[in-house]
């Protein structure tokens, strides 16, 4: 107890002499903008006009911000890609407000992503991307695929929902009865401190508990006090999420499990994941406490296409991004997988 | 096995001598927070809290210590201590295990329902356990009288308030109930862990901390197999649910007050953003439909910028035929060229 006092003293002190905290350290270019979203073009070490490959576009979830994927320098899945030679773009959706409250999927999905798609394939004179899809942005992509297939060359998706009704998926267990439009129609937009409180009550007394007590061992030193708070920054980094749309996600994905059981429209487009006969790799996590391994390998006998490919990570849902194991494994074997079919 | 048991309780009672250390804690976050820069204070404050509960956790096993005991009885120490925490769920007035154990997911269910919109719930949080709520009956007696008058409309949203009050107090009431249920689950499962370790014959606890480690994994693995049944899904959702409709009634009538003040209301601001965004739609349809339209003209512009070359040299090479073939022979028109070849093409395209 007195070495867990001493430690706790040294420890704070060294956190209030942190300063700012940095997120999202690859260099980069904004090269469209729509309302509040920014699409971005990472740069490589070299010049990205030499490069021959078909760009990568990252779709990320509209809950948490995309900056995970980039968020120190050795610990970026950006940087990663962009070393396996990939040419990247990821869309940052931006923190919606009450204007964007009608915002639907259908917004989303055949709205804004279809647009960044466009800006990208007009811009290199392309025909067809690569798309990436992480998380909830990978239940978007493969939406967007099975309906925009003549634009998407390969596909990758990264601890992607798609079967929301295994047994062992907590999310779905806990909206299974809450009245999805009683709380939208209250709320407007879906504050982003609800999807907090949700995510921790996952696991509620590590996240909100232990982790701070273990926290006093490691922030002796200041960089894995800076790595600790990096970490911190984002997991409470939640913007609101747009009414409508957030509806739309929970009774048409976690209530009616559209992608399993059939019937999902997207707008005016019927989603059929089994029109989508290009590569896909699909990639999660077998420790995913948030996606279930199950959910996401659900996609393997649902896709048209011949070539199917998994990538499994042997950690969660957050260290898929960001641990030292994933830096040295992910990008270099997403990037390889790309290039076989470049 | 008695070698064991009396190490572990040695262990134990050694460990409980070093009392006590929350209040030291409570002074040194007092100095701290002084001087600490204040937008790193909420950080802080979680940290702080968090080491609050890891020795408050300390102190109450040290009020509990065994002090008489012999190192042969453990099993009945390690059995009153968890009696005696077990006892203190069932009493109302003993928050003490209450806040050790589940301080941290009411918390901040307190915590993110006061941060939502349209009605703040703070309150709530203070009636949520008085005795004053317990009558229900008469309470909802009281509030089925219908409203009289000119004011018949705003008593009736006052009365449907305060029954949407009190019936998200009785979920929050089963909620907590839940809780302490699961509660004991934990210390029940904790005993069973600690009396485990000791009949295999692993090293005895030594610190606090190795406690708390155990008390927060017998509590996850509790909590992890208690949400995943319909009755937890049933009790969060009718919460979820009663709060909503509480707040939906507020904000409505909010809505209502600030109409009377002549300002917009959130019905309004409703009605022009869905407005705003469909409309919003329609023009980046248009703005589609006019590039689609701009490349197709400049498609066309193309091949008939292209047709008019091939006429321009037909007509041009005919003219030059003509003269030289036969000075007389009446000239074919530009139009005619185009119909023939033309003709010419179809076939060959056939």
């Amino acid at each position: 107890m007195a070495d867990f006092a001493r430690k706790l003293g040294a420890g704070l002190s060294r956190l209030s002499g942190l300063g700012d905290l940095e997120t999202g350290v690859t260099e980069r270019d904004a090269v469209y903008d729509e309302d509040k979203l920014v699409l971005y073009r990472y740069k490589a070490a070299d010049q990205l006009d030499k490069l021959p490959r078909v760009p990568l576009l990252i779709v990320y979830a509209l809950v948490n911000r995309p900056y995970m994927t980039d968020l120190q320098e050795n610990r970026s899945m950006i940087r990663g890609l962009l070393d396996a030679g990939m040419d990247v773009y990821l869309i940052d959706w931006g923190y919606p407000d009450r204007a964007d409250r009608f915002l639907t999927l259908d917004d989303y999905i055949n709205g804004y992503i279809d647009r960044c798609v466009d800006a990208i394939r007009k811009s290199l004179g392309r025909e067809k991307i690569n798309l990436l899809g992480i998380c909830q942005g990978g239940t978007f992509s493969l939406c967007y695929t099975a309906t925009h297939q003549e634009k998407i060359k390969n596909l990758v998706t990264m601890v992607t929902p798609v079967d929301f009704r295994t047994a062992d998926n907590i999310l779905t267990k806990s909206v299974e009865h809450v009245d999805i439009d009683l709380l939208v129609d209250t709320l407007g937009n879906v504050p982003g401190e609800l999807l907090n409180w949700t995510f921790l009550n996952l696991k509620p007394f590590q996240l909100m508990g232990q982790k701070y007590v273990d926290m006093v061992d490691i922030i002796k030193d200041e960089n894995s006090a800076r790595n600790f708070m990096q970490m911190e920054k984002w997991i409470f980094d939640s913007p609101d999420q747009a009414g409508e749309a957030f509806r739309q996600f929970v009774r048409e994905f976690f209530h009616k499990n559209g992608l399993i059981a059939g019937g999902l429209r997207i707008g005016d487009r019927s989603i059929e994941l089994g029109e989508i006969d290009i590569p896909v790799l699909n990639v999660y996590a077998t420790q995913d406490h948030l996606v279930p391994p199950d959910s996401s390998r659900a996609l393997k006998d649902l896709v048209g296409s011949a070539d199917y490919q998994e990538l499994t990570f042997d950690g969660g849902h957050i260290g898929i991004y960001v641990s030292g194991k994933s830096q040295k494994t992910i990008p270099p074997a997403i990037g390889g997988w790309l290039a076989e079919r470049d | 096995m008695s070698n064991w048991s009396d190490q572990w309780f040695e262990s134990w009672r050694d460990l409980l001598s070093h009392q006590p250390w929350q209040s030291t804690l409570e002074d040194w976050w007092r100095q701290f927070s002084r001087q600490g820069d204040s937008s790193s204070l909420p950080v802080f404050e979680k940290i702080a809290a968090q080491s609050h509960s890891f020795f408050q956790l300390g102190e109450e096993l040290a009020k509990l210590d065994p002090g008489n005991s012999t190192g042969t009885d453990w099993q009945a120490s390690l059995d009153r201590m968890f009696n005696e925490l077990n006892q203190a769920f069932d009493t109302p007035s003993t928050n003490q295990a209450r806040n050790l154990f589940w301080q941290m997911p009411l918390a901040n269910w307190q915590s993110m329902v006061s941060s939502m919109p349209g009605f703040s719930s703070d309150q709530l949080a203070a009636v949520g356990g008085q005795p004053a709520f317990d009558p229900r009956a008469k309470w909802e007696q009281l509030l089925s009288i219908p409203g009289l008058g000119y004011t018949r409309e705003s008593q009736a949203g006052m009365q449907k308030l305060n029954r949407l009050t009190l019936d998200y107090l009785k979920t929050q009431q089963s909620y907590n109930n839940f809780f302490v249920e699961m509660s004991k689950e934990s210390l029940d499962s904790m005993r069973e862990r600690l009396t485990a370790r000791v009949e295999d014959g692993a090293e005895p606890l030594k610190t606090v901390r190795e406690f708390y480690d155990l008390w927060v994994d017998c509590s996850e693995a509790v909590y992890q197999a208690r949400t995943m049944t319909d009755e937890y899904a049933r009790l969060h959702g009718d919460r979820v649910n009663a709060l909503m409709a509480l707040k939906q009634q507020a904000a409505m009538m909010m809505d209502d007050w600030v109409d009377m003040m002549n300002m917009p209301t959130r019905r309004e601001m409703d009605t022009i953003n869905l407005r705003s965004q469909a409309a919003r739609r329609t023009s980046k349809d248009l703005e589609q439909r006019v590039e689609m339209l701009k490349r197709r003209e400049a498609d066309l512009t193309r091949q008939v910028t292209e047709l008019c070359g091939r006429i321009e040299r037909l007509s041009r090479g005919r003219s030059q035929t003509a003269v030289k073939k036969a000075p007389g022979r009446k000239k074919t028109s530009p139009k005619k060229a185009i119909r023939k070849q033309g003709a010419g093409e179809t076939k060959k395209n056939r």
